[in-house]
């Protein structure tokens, strides 16, 4: 690690209440099995029709983790080095993701406090598909600078 | 394969050892369509604070679903995730070494629905913590 400063957001400048930029993205079975195969997580659930058919989601679905990686795209893009160390996430999964359905990720600034020299920002976080019903929801929590 | 009788509270799955490359950020980013150039582009990486191109935080999906999995015994379709929790320590640097050791720590039943708790933490060759996660699993089986 060099000696420069972190490029941080300033804490200041976040308001409770605060909308970030949401991701928006469409989610097919090309790309499920593009990321099965970038995780290593080849469960047939997710790649495989046939076996997948047979489940109780009658269907192939997306990895829990795709979708969490939206959430993170859009913590990133908005706290930058707050979002890559000293960060953490909790959430909970409601309903599958299904080739074909657009997940859009959005997050809201909950809470806000001080610790030491940094600024620690919690949001509340979301996934919601075309038809605005729930995939996902929970916390993110970044860093800002003081 | 194991069943949800077989998993004993205080398990610890055998730990899983996995070294971050670039191809494997870059397939991974790739594969979630993030253009951050912090993960992709070299010069982004070395004008950044921290010197290199890191690996997204939720790229230890990679590792710890692989460690997981590293038991070889899970049945296909039996873990559907329900809740997940990530600590993101450290960031991961090209050519980091890790090892990721799987502790179950609870499981029971929920309006009939079987649940198993994993507790997982991941070190690098230092020994010091990247990432902790905890993820529930709803047990199909």
């Amino acid at each position: 690690m060099n000696t420069r400063r972190p490029n941080l957001k300033k804490f200041a400048e976040i308001e409770l209440g605060m909308e970030l930029p949401e991701v928006k993205k469409q989610v097919t079975q090309e790309i499920i099995n593009k990321y099965a195969h970038a995780s290593g997580d080849m469960d047939p659930q997710h790649i495989d029709p046939e076996f997948a058919g047979q489940t109780v989601f009658k269907g192939t679905i997306a990895h829990g983790l795709l979708t969490i990686a939206y959430i993170s795209e859009m913590m990133a893009n908005f706290f930058k080095d707050g979002w890559y160390s000293g960060s953490a996430m909790e959430i909970s999964f409601h309903a599958p993701v299904r080739p074909g359905d657009t997940i859009t990720a959005s997050g809201k600034v909950k809470t806000k406090k001080t610790s030491g020299d940094r600024g620690i920002v919690t949001c509340k976080v979301a996934c919601t598909n075309q038809e605005n019903a729930s995939i996902i929801t929970g916390t993110a929590t970044a860093l800002a600078e003081l | 394969m194991i069943s949800f009788e077989e998993f004993e509270v205080g398990q610890k799955f055998k730990p899983h050892e996995f070294t971050m490359t670039k191809e494997t950020i870059y397939k991974y980013a790739e594969a979630v369509f993030d253009n951050n150039p912090l993960y992709r582009e070299e010069e982004s990486g070395k004008s950044s604070f921290y010197g290199s191109i890191i690996a997204p935080p939720t790229s230890a999906a990679i590792y710890i679903i692989s460690a997981f999995q590293s038991e070889g015994k899970i049945p296909p379709g039996a873990a559907v995730h329900a809740r997940q929790k990530f600590k993101f320590i450290r960031p991961v640097f090209p050519g980091d070494h890790l090892v990721t050791n799987v502790t179950v720590k609870n499981k029971f039943v929920k309006m009939e629905r079987k649940y198993v708790f994993f507790e997982m933490i991941t070190l690098n060759q230092n020994g010091e913590p990247v990432v902790n996660s905890e993820i529930t699993v709803f047990w199909t089986q």
